[in-house]
């Protein structure tokens, strides 16, 4: 029997690769940076000249509305902040002749988007799944919903935290990549359950621009849901606290864990004043023993603290702090590093693998947290760990169970 | 961008040319065009670091526009393929597998450009179909046919190698 991905991980990594050609990177770079700034600066010029003879251009400029509507708590793009890559974005509730099961529509840069939910199983208290259909405008102001439209569709289970918002949190949000932007472009899709208590959300991107989200409810259940480009990074999400249409001052916030080329993944809520585990990224384990080279990378901040393989997915812990040593992923089928997190006082583990060996690893410190991570092999994963001190006295040992140690983790 | 800034680049492009290189000649079946893609992918890292360290993933930015240019060069022109040669290993010694590895190359090598990136990026990359089909632009099903196709096409390579006689799929949906 062979592995595919076993067998391309061998072939490719004996191709022989030169070395990194930094300082041309660094040259080419700067002169595409450059080159940008001209263009920007160029294009403000222009605008700016416009401007000053047609004044309502300026203002419009300021924050496009979509054609159509007018609702009045929609917050206006902020295009100060604004990064001249970044189309303006905006996010309404439906127009009062929008198809049913329309949840939010709006523009990307002047293309109309939707998402329309299409069906669930509708089961009224614990629903198992909703589908939906995002659309996004192949052309800018043709209908989002019409044949000139790009279409993705979708079902999100419960287990995707969509239909059931977990805990207390005040959404369930399921996102996902599509690459249905205007010209092909990666776009982000974003859809959640709200729980009752929400009033309303701000979603705030780092590029300065902010949505404001209204819930619509669609058979007993309320829902949000935004596109945007996928690199357009979400600086926060905040749930303004109180019931439907009522505010009663109170919030909660969430900063997403957002890789480049994947969807946001949202994961603590903090209300102010609460502590945030602060941002803090390492390299936690890498090698080549006796088989492909590997390493895996840990991110801590506000969303808790995401695992990510050399190439490959996060797997997130939505705690503020980790709970001592214990193992987070065990590795296993398909092949993937086995990871945890180590108590202060802990020098080593020696990691017990399913095919009889043992490893050790040294913890690495990553913000708040002690990481460690190792690979077992294909088809191998981690059983049972046993902690040391420096002295080499035994602190603790542990074991898992099938299926027990990954279960706080989120795939991403 | 600061000194501080530019040894960070630096250093996370030493550390992740060799994947990123890699991943290109997967998608290109070129060694040359490989080391171009991925050159130019760094400098446009380089580019927009500031942004691409606040995204909090470095490594999969640049595996996109590794992926996207790519894509790109297809769409622009047909690019004569050659997934043979360069493979040499830095151990000294007998290497078991050597040819398996070529022989796997070549395979690689003889798909279409859109068979081999879905192969690469769902088999190699780990990518579920719905990731695969958002990364190439295409639908679900284009990427479960080509995938399927592409596999079918491997496993009689494998035969005609005598390799063994079936490739077993890794991905995940």
């Amino acid at each position: 029997m062979t592995d595919l991905r076993d067998d391309l991980d061998r072939a490719l990594r004996s191709v022989t690769v030169g070395e990194a050609p930094v300082q041309r990177a660094v040259r080419d770079g700067r002169r595409l940076r450059n080159r940008r700034r001209l263009a920007v600066l160029a294009s403000a010029l222009a605008i700016a000249a416009v401007a000053a003879a047609s004044p309502s251009l300026a203002r419009l400029s300021a924050g496009p509305a979509l054609p159509g509507t007018s609702h009045p708590a929609t917050l206006r793009p902020s295009v100060t902040g604004t990064s001249p890559a970044d189309p303006v974005v905006s996010d309404q509730p439906p127009d009062p002749g929008a198809a049913s099961g329309t949840v939010a529509q709006g523009l990307i840069g002047g293309h109309r988007w939707a998402v329309v939910l299409a069906g669930s199983d509708r089961t009224p208290r614990a629903p198992a799944y909703a589908c939906y259909r995002a659309y996004v405008a192949r052309t800018a102001g043709g209908q989002a919903s019409g044949p000139d439209a790009h279409i993705y569709e979708d079902c999100a289970s419960a287990a995707d935290g969509l239909v059931v918002v977990p805990g207390t949190d005040p959404a369930g949000l399921a996102a996902v990549l599509t690459g249905m932007g205007p010209d092909g472009a990666t776009e982000q899709v974003v859809l959640g359950a709200v729980a009752a208590d929400v009033d309303y959300f701000a979603l705030t991107f780092a590029d300065g621009q902010q949505l404001k989200l209204i819930p619509v409810s669609w058979h007993g259940h309320r829902y949000v849901a935004w596109i945007a480009p996928a690199d357009m990074t979400i600086a926060r999400l905040t749930a303004h606290l109180g019931g439907p249409h009522f505010d009663n001052g109170q919030v909660t916030t969430a900063v997403p864990f957002q890789q480049a080329d994947a969807a946001p993944q949202f994961g603590l809520w903090f209300t102010p004043g609460q502590a945030v585990p602060p941002r803090a990224s390492g390299i936690i384990g890498y090698g080549t023993p006796g088989g492909p080279t590997w390493s895996a990378s840990a991110y801590e901040g506000p969303w808790g603290t995401c695992f990510l393989p050399e190439l490959g997915r996060a797997s997130c812990v939505w705690r503020t702090r980790l709970a001592g040593t214990e193992l987070l992923g065990v590795g296993g089928d398909p092949p993937a590093a086995a990871f945890g997190s180590a108590a202060p006082g802990v020098a080593y583990l020696r990691v017990s693998l399913s095919n009889g060996t043992t490893v050790q690893v040294t913890p690495v410190s990553v913000g708040n947290e002690r990481l460690f991570a190792l690979w077992p092999g294909v088809g191998v994963s981690a059983t049972e760990w046993t902690a040391y001190d420096a002295a080499g006295r035994v602190l603790n040992a542990g074991a898992t169970v099938a299926g027990a140690a990954s279960s706080p983790v989120a795939g991403g | 961008m600061g000194t501080a800034a530019d040894e960070e680049f630096a250093e996370f492009m030493r550390g992740r040319w060799p994947a990123m290189v890699r991943l290109a000649y997967a998608l290109t079946g070129d060694a040359g065009h490989a080391e171009d893609v991925a050159q130019a992918a760094f400098a446009r890292a380089y580019a927009a670091w500031r942004r691409v360290r606040q995204a909090g993933d470095p490594d999969a930015y640049v595996r996109r526009i590794v992926i996207n240019e790519n894509r790109k060069r297809f769409r622009k022109h047909r690019v004569p393929e050659d997934l043979h040669g360069d493979l040499r290993d830095g151990v000294a010694g007998p290497q078991p597998g050597l040819e398996e590895r070529q022989a796997l190359l070549d395979a690689l090598g003889r798909l279409g450009p859109r068979q081999r990136a879905v192969i690469v990026l769902r088999y190699w990359l780990d990518l579920s179909e719905a990731e695969t089909a958002a990364a190439l632009n295409c639908s679900v099903g284009t990427v479960k046919s080509q995938a399927s196709r592409g596999l079918a096409l491997l496993r009689k390579d494998a035969v005609a190698d005598g390799r063994g006689e079936d490739i077993v799929e890794g991905g995940r949906r």
